[in-house]
């Protein structure tokens, strides 16, 4: 699910500009998608970048599944700006503050669930691979500079 | 945290769907705080006390004990 900040919305009016803008970031996966198909796509047929057959239809894969997602979403918003209650009830699941706590605390156990199984990788892939420990190590970088950040971010910012 | 709700809703015969619908949360969230499983945030207290017409404390038993204070 695409977290975008539901801010003060109180009401149905104010939940469309939030479903409008949801829709709008939708739309741009749905380019990326195209993108990625057509880079795969248009590689397998052109032979342009010498690529592992399979790594291609991977590519193509992941373009299709975020088309596939973008118009699922696209098609289901459409539907909620048409129907009140429908919204009403959209918005209410989505602004419930345990429903917020739960999406938070499953984000936290899943970061903390990632870092600790690219530490792992890390370990056993740098036996095997030096570009396989880099890319985990990476991974684990990134999370904590971004947890350092943001905890900075967030210390300065109303909550 | 203890709490009335359950309590407060049966007098005034209402229903969680109606409750929930007044505080802008889901029934599952009611049913949460009925049980006890969930605590609510300080702005959802102040909405469940104002739809009662009480005061927050009547409603929500702040129990130092249970807390460790």
């Amino acid at each position: 699910m695409i977290c975008l900040s539901n801010g003060n919305v109180k009401a149905n009016q104010d939940y469309k500009d939030v479903i409008k803008r949801k829709m709008k970031i939708y739309w741009a996966l749905m380019v990326f998608g195209v993108l990625t198909a057509i880079v795969a796509i248009g590689n397998a047929l052109l032979n342009i970048v010498p690529a592992v057959e399979r790594v291609t239809n991977l590519y193509s894969g992941i373009g299709f599944g975020l088309i596939a997602v973008s118009v699922v979403f696209i098609v289901k918003y459409n539907k909620l700006l048409k129907n009140e209650i429908a919204m009403k009830e959209e918005r209410l699941k989505n602004l419930d503050e345990r429903n917020i706590l739960i999406s938070r605390m499953a984000a936290k156990s899943a970061a903390m669930v990632l870092v600790f199984c690219s530490y792992i990788a890390m370990l056993i892939g740098g036996l095997f691979s030096k570009v396989i420990f880099y890319c985990f190590w990476w991974v684990v970088m990134v999370f904590l500079i971004a947890y350092v950040f943001f905890s900075f971010y967030y210390r300065n910012k109303k909550l | 945290m203890q709490n009335r709700i359950q309590e407060y809703r049966k007098q005034g015969k209402i229903t969680q769907s109606e409750l929930a619908d007044a505080v802008d949360v889901t029934r599952q969230t009611i049913i949460s705080l009925e049980s006890g499983r969930y605590n609510a945030s300080l702005v959802l207290a102040h909405k469940i006390s104002q739809f009662f017409k009480v005061s927050i404390e009547d409603i929500f038993i702040f129990d130092l004990e249970e807390e460790n204070i």
